[in-house]
């Protein structure tokens, strides 16, 4: 039970708003932890404090790093994520007028910090190229690699969204609502996905959702956020059954 | 990868081997520089297209021979042109690198300069001063050759002096966005106008502005003018020619990806761990070096340097080569600087015209955001396509089926621009400043899939007719 990720009493307050009000959590490697809670909640804010886009009002995040936890508050997004915390987006952001195999290629420079690399032909060279194959055949998206990522369905360009995520080999991935937009025909696929993805990468994946179906489905762990405060944090059985999280979640009706 | 590939893929992947993947090659004058694993374009459906496109690339037509036929023809100008075109053609060429140049960071990272005139003037001034002040220097010790060695110092004098100037401007503006950054780099080229014209030093002879004479060079017992009209234009052909091979390899190297990916989306690409600023920054760099080189060699071509190099007006020439040419194709403001000077060269023919010339780039420029919403480049691959359709109705089903193609393709365009004229004043003013705002916005050169998409329906080939023009006297390659 490696501790990967820690935020102390970690808070934000935009003016007024109290969007995350002292979160303190483990994130442990190799368990999927789904966060939940109605619509400002705070869970996007939350990701966005982890990862740099958002300064702390107070509070700390930590990271394992080098094999040790490190303190990464306040460090700028791009070092974090360099640190190997990586992130998906709830509004999709991906590079939409690349081909899919470009913007894998992207993330895959940046892992081999070859970013500042002027001279090499990009398509011309192995070593990056094996990676982008190799990410692209993990998530399904060989046969779309020449493809611009404006030309995609929705749902494809999750899966973009997902593997530039995955492409930087960072040790946490946050998803963030994975499966907003989606069908349920898409969403099962997506979550049949972040299972196997699961088990045949190292990566550990801590998810925001507010779909139930998916969360019970994929969840080794819930933490529930209403109001910026973790109001239940368990196993699924557990969270299912506290009282607290239903009604703050759904008014009274059980989940 | 042979000819029998899906329509979907249009027949692109057919020249992938050869001119992508393979040999990295220069800029491609006869496919505008648009490259790249996915060419695809709307009309899915063109299963002819493939054919004709493989079949143009089996009789010969590839990319290295359309791009050989051109540098055949740039070595020949000075042998057909009268000397007065040779001369326009050395302007257009550093105006090319200089709008490719700009282009650099407009269209491959997104950020609009709108003080590149800083550059070019700065390396203009570097081998003005550097002829002035250590011009006789230099004779005194190496007499005959010494105007050759003044060039040569002054090439690396101007470009130190370049990146010496863009470092910490470029440092300071890549820190702002969109508009305020278009703002602080017209600020610092307006603030090197003001030292160049006020000249506190006395170093620049303010408005007036400086002289530069090249020189004779006295080889073998030979007298060679430097400024040597023809030679001069070599000279140039070769810098030009490799400066434009350098930009291609930097757009597509790593790092020029990762560049187009930041004017995608800068969020995600820090999210992947990687400092946009600081790339951003390279860029600035890199591109204000280049900027450099044509304002060093188009200094010598003037044979004066003033300080309206510095003016905003002059930054405004590779924003509107880019615009007009297409900012998302790599050799879009190479097209667009052409149809800039020669368009202004036709324009000074006709005394009429010429005193109010900016009017009728005006009207240009007008008629470009409306209808070739990614400039005149997409207008030529276009028009390459349509070409390319006739052929292929030509080859499969005879002369008459080809004549019935092309009236029925014209009269349909035809349609669309009426259409579309009678939609404008509405929709129009919209889609003007959708262009202009959108810096990174349209479709990407490697990947003119985004430039089809907007094209074919409207732009596509009612866009033909108005780069007719432009396209016979650049693409000097076609027999």
């Amino acid at each position: 039970m490696t501790t990967l990720l820690r935020t102390v009493d970690l808070r934000r307050e935009f003016g007024e708003l109290v969007a995350v009000d002292g979160v303190s959590l483990d994130i442990v490697h190799g368990e999927i932890t789904c966060i939940i809670g109605p619509n400002g909640a705070g869970k996007t804010t939350f990701y966005d404090l982890l990862t740099g886009m958002v300064e702390p009002t107070s509070g700390e995040v930590w990271l394992r790093h080098d094999g040790e936890l490190q303190e990464i508050t306040g460090l700028p997004a791009h070092e974090i994520a360099d640190r190997g915390l990586a992130r998906s987006f709830q509004i999709i952001e991906i590079f939409e007028r690349l081909t899919v195999r470009q913007n894998v290629q992207v993330a895959c420079v940046a892992r081999n910090d070859r970013t500042l690399d002027l001279t090499t032909w990009l398509d011309a060279d192995e070593a990056i190229n094996e990676q982008v194959d190799e990410i692209l055949e993990l998530t399904g998206l060989t046969h779309l690699a020449e493809k611009r990522c404006s030309t995609l369905s929705y749902g494809q360009q999750r899966n973009v969204e997902i593997s530039l995520a995955l492409a930087i080999e960072s040790s946490v991935v946050l998803l963030d609502e994975p499966t907003a937009g989606l069908n349920p025909t898409d969403s099962a696929i997506v979550v049949d996905f972040v299972n196997e993805l699961d088990e045949r990468t190292d990566t550990t994946f801590v998810v925001t959702e507010h779909d139930m179906d998916v969360v019970f489905n994929i969840a080794d762990r819930i933490v529930v956020l209403h109001d910026g405060r973790v109001i239940a944090d368990g196993d699924p059985g557990t969270v299912r059954a506290d009282e607290t999280v239903t009604e703050a979640y759904l008014g009274g009706s059980s989940i | 990868m042979s000819g029998d590939d899906e329509p979907t893929t249009d027949g692109s992947r057919d020249d992938e081997p050869t001119a992508d993947r393979s040999t990295p090659d220069g800029p491609d004058p006869g496919a505008l520089g648009v490259a790249g694993p996915a060419v695809e374009r709307a009309g899915h459906g063109h299963e002819r297209l493939s054919f004709t496109r493989s079949r143009l690339i089996e009789e010969g037509w590839t990319r290295e021979r359309l791009l050989g036929l051109f540098v055949v023809w740039c070595l020949l100008v000075p042998v057909v042109l009268p000397s007065f075109q040779v001369y326009l053609f050395t302007e257009f060429l550093l105006l090319a690198v200089f709008a490719t140049a700009f282009n650099l960071l407009y269209g491959y990272t997104g950020l609009l300069s709108f003080g590149h005139a800083l550059f070019y003037a700065a390396a203009g001034y570097a081998i003005a001063l550097t002829f002035r002040e250590l011009g006789p220097e230099l004779a005194g010790v190496l007499g005959g050759i010494s105007p050759l060695a003044t060039l040569l110092v002054a090439v690396v004098l101007g470009l130190a002096f370049t990146l010496v100037i863009a470092a910490p401007v470029g440092y300071l503006s890549v820190r702002l966005d969109e508009i305020y950054f278009a703002l602080i780099t017209l600020s610092f080229s307006m603030a090197f106008y003001a030292v160049l014209i006020q000249d506190p030093y006395g170093l620049t002879q303010g408005s007036d502005g400086m002289l530069l004479l090249l020189g004779t060079v006295e080889l073998f017992g030979a007298d060679v003018a430097l400024a040597d009209r023809n030679l001069y234009y070599y000279l140039v052909l070769a810098v030009a020619g490799g400066s434009m091979y350098a930009m291609w390899r930097v757009i597509n190297s790593p790092f020029g990806t990762v560049c187009r990916a930041i004017r995608e989306s800068p969020d995600r690409v820090s999210a992947l761990g990687v400092n946009v600023t600081y790339h951003q920054w390279v860029m600035f760099v890199v591109s204000a070096f280049f900027v450099g080189i044509a304002g060093l060699f188009i200094a010598p071509l003037h044979s004066i340097v003033t300080p309206a190099m510095s003016f905003w007006t002059t930054s405004a020439i590779p924003v509107v080569a880019a615009v007009i040419g297409g900012a998302f194709y790599f050799l879009g403001p190479a097209v667009g600087a052409f149809v800039f000077l020669y368009l202004r060269w036709g324009l000074s023919r006709y005394p009429a015209f010429e005193a109010h010339w900016e009017l009728f780039y005006g009207l240009v420029l007008i008629l470009v955001l409306l209808y070739f919403k990614e400039g005149a480049a997409a207008g030529l691959v276009a028009l390459g396509h349509w070409l390319e359709d006739l052929y292929g109705v030509y080859r499969t089903d005879g002369r008459s089926a080809a004549i019935e193609f092309v009236r029925s393709t014209l009269s349909e365009k035809a349609a669309a621009v009426r259409r579309e004229v009678g939609r404008t004043s509405v929709r129009g003013r919209r889609s003007a400043r959708g262009q202009v705002a959108t810096a990174g916005g349209g479709s990407d050169s490697t990947d003119p899939g985004g430039g089809s998409d907007s094209t074919d329906p409207g732009s596509g080939s009612d866009s033909t007719d108005p780069t007719d023009p432009t396209d016979r006297p650049s693409g000097g390659d076609r027999p």
